[in-house]
């Protein structure tokens, strides 16, 4: 019971349809309900008006004609007044008592009056209507006595009953139709409104609100609504246009592939947003390979720039005091100029490598960032290693010690460096990619020679369709010379 | 005793004459009835029944129309009195009652002997009593009562 009582008034509390239909419907209803007992109240109370009108009158005139017929022994005329009483149809008996309490006459003749019995008993509401009247003539004088039948006012009044509560319903039927269609005119309006919003929302950036009809408020509402799409939508284009010369920018400034003296090979796939990936690979001396990848925080113009600024100093070597033969030293000296706060918080994740072609050792660096991969292949079996350190990432902490470490590598290694946009994919279950599941899927995947293109291609079969969420930065470097 | 006895007689002899005496005072009251009615004397006990409302027609079908005074007449008083051994009042309530119960023509009441005999004379099954016998047109004719 409390629940249904919960559930009628959560109906109610609605959607602004349900609200406006319900408050419409009851407001009409309750017009209706006035209208109802008002007509009730009204014609029955003039209808009872009516009826005490009418038999004063009968009284009236059988007391008269009664006399003056008696008064002259005119039996006729008293035959006719009898018979005319008797058409009445209010009158249903009339008793004439001569003084000595002997009944003169009567109507009905079956009627037996004992000066307080009446056998002809009326319904109760008749006896209030018996009414007494004194008579005088030559014959003698008495009492008469004319029972009136209220019967006539019950049937008007079921009558009316039945005609007003008919029609109360028909008028609440009504209400409840030209609330809900009344609402309607307001609601769906709005509810189109609501539609094309959410379809804009999730993407449907060519729908519009169709009204065309009417000149009231909401057609006004559509139209500056759509007026406002259009022109957040041409902001939003030259915006995105904003981004795309920037990320051309970007390509422009990352180096060119090369094939002497070792194969170097990248992809990069700016996201919509811009996210602020920037790579290089620079010989320090001829057997001396410097290789980096960063990843600025956040997105758009501002972390493409970041990125480009800490690009520009790596290739111009401008940076000061830093030694690139070290990756603690440029670490340590990109930290100290690019300190967070001076940068609109952001910072960024640096993997940082120093390749000896002659004693084949790699010093890395990677601060935040991801580990490179290495593939290796030995004996038919194929491994790969995850090369990386634990240090904090760039701009977070002034005089940050950066940690160094030291592997060895094989000819015919391939190493692999990324940004968290080549793996972090939503697959098509909703789930991310995880490093661990880049790992296997590097491990099962190609032959050599981990053509980057066929790579994207299957990474996009384990991913959800549509474009790369944020940038994808992909270096191969090939240990082959 | 003889004086005694004819006392007795005197007295015995005078009562019969003041009934006789009563009988033909009863009697100045005259039944009249249309020419065309066939009947030629009428008992007390029938008149009682026509002026009371119990006999409504004549022995050939006829319906009966009574032609009668109004209550303060005092013909009628003697004919209520003695003929129907009531009042006048109480005459015209059973006549409220009968006629309201439709079983009889109502009375038709007049205001003197002549307009009654015009009455009878026009109407074949009318009936009043008059006092005055003279000059009784043809188209009337009385009729003795007679005690049964």
């Amino acid at each position: 019971m409390k629940n249904s009582f919960a559930k009628i008034l959560h109906f109610f509390s609605g959607s602004l349809r349900r609200r406006l239909i319900s408050f419409l419907s009851i407001f009409l209803m309750l017009l209706s309900l006035i209208y109802y007992f008002y007509t009730l109240s009204v014609q029955g109370a003039y209808f009872r008006a009516s009826y005490a009108q009418n038999t004063a009158d009968v009284l009236h005139a059988l007391k008269f004609g009664m006399e003056l017929s008696l008064q002259q022994e005119d039996y006729a005329s008293l035959q006719k007044i009898f018979a005319w009483a008797k058409q009445e149809h209010y009158v249903k008996f009339i008793v004439l008592v001569s003084e000595d309490s002997t009944v003169v006459a009567k109507f009905p003749d079956n009627l037996i009056w004992d000066n307080t019995y009446l056998s002809v008993k009326p319904s109760l509401q008749d006896e209030n209507y018996i009414l007494k009247n004194k008579f005088v003539s030559s014959i003698t004088k008495g009492t008469f006595l004319v029972g009136f039948s209220t019967q006539i006012i019950r049937d008007y009044e079921s009558k009316i009953l039945f005609d007003v509560t008919v029609s109360t319903i028909i008028f609440i039927i009504l209400s409840i139709l030209f609330g809900t269609l009344f609402s309607h005119g307001i609601t769906n309006p709005l509810e189109e409104l609501r539609n094309v919003t959410e379809k804009i929302a999730t993407g449907e950036t060519d729908k519009r609100v169709t009204l065309k009809k009417g000149t009231d408020e909401i057609l006004s509402v559509s139209t500056s609504f759509n007026t406002m799409v259009d022109r957040v939508l041409s902001a939003k284009k030259d915006l995105e246009n904003d981004l795309l010369e920037a990320a051309e920018f970007v390509k422009a400034i990352l180096p060119a592939p090369m094939k002497h003296p070792l194969p170097i090979d990248w992809r990069f796939i700016p996201s919509k947003r811009l996210g602020g990936d920037a790579f290089g690979y620079d010989f320090l001396d001829p057997n001396t390979l410097a290789f980096y990848l960063l990843d600025v925080s956040g997105h758009g113009l501002g972390a493409a720039l970041l990125s480009v600024a800490v690009l520009n100093m790596l290739r111009s070597k401008s940076l000061k005091d830093a030694d690139f033969k070290n990756p603690t030293s440029v670490l340590q000296a990109l930290n100290t100029s690019f300190q967070m706060e001076n940068y609109g918080d952001k910072y960024f994740t640096m993997w940082y490598g120093v390749l000896d072609l002659q004693t084949m050792q790699l010093k890395y660096s990677s601060a935040g960032h991801p580990p490179a991969f290495v593939v290796r292949r030995t004996d038919g079996t194929k491994e790969v290693l995850k090369i990386g350190n634990s240090n904090f990432f760039v701009g977070g902490m002034p005089d940050y010690d950066f940690n160094t470490d030291t592997v060895t590598l094989a000819k015919n290694d391939i190493i692999f460096l990324f940004s968290d946009g080549v793996y972090e994919l939503e697959k098509e279950d909703g789930s991310m990619m995880t490093l661990d599941e880049f790992n296997t899927f590097l491990t099962r995947c190609c032959e050599r020679p981990f053509e980057l293109d066929f790579l994207i291609q299957e990474l996009e079969k384990i991913k959800k369709p549509g474009p790369f969420e944020d940038d994808f930065s992909l270096l191969r470097i090939t240990l082959q010379f | 005793m003889t004086t005694l006895f004819n006392r007795k007689r005197t007295y015995f002899l005078l009562m019969l004459f003041g009934v006789t005496i009563g009988t033909l005072t009863l009697h100045s009251q005259t039944v009249i009835l249309n020419k065309s009615n066939p009947l030629e004397k009428i008992s007390r006990a029938t008149l009682r029944n026509i002026f009371l409302g119990n006999n409504t027609a004549w022995e050939n079908g006829v319906r009966i129309q009574i032609v009668d005074f109004s209550a303060d007449n005092t013909l009628r008083k003697q004919f209520d009195e003695n003929i129907l051994d009531m009042s006048p009042q109480k005459v015209g309530m059973i006549w409220v009652k009968v006629t309201l119960s439709g079983k009889s023509i109502p009375p038709k009441i007049v205001h003197g002997e002549e307009e009654l005999k015009n009455f009878i004379s026009e109407n074949e099954g009318a009936i009043g009593y008059v006092k005055n016998t003279n000059n009784l047109p043809q188209s009337l004719k009385l009729i003795p009562i007679i005690d049964e």
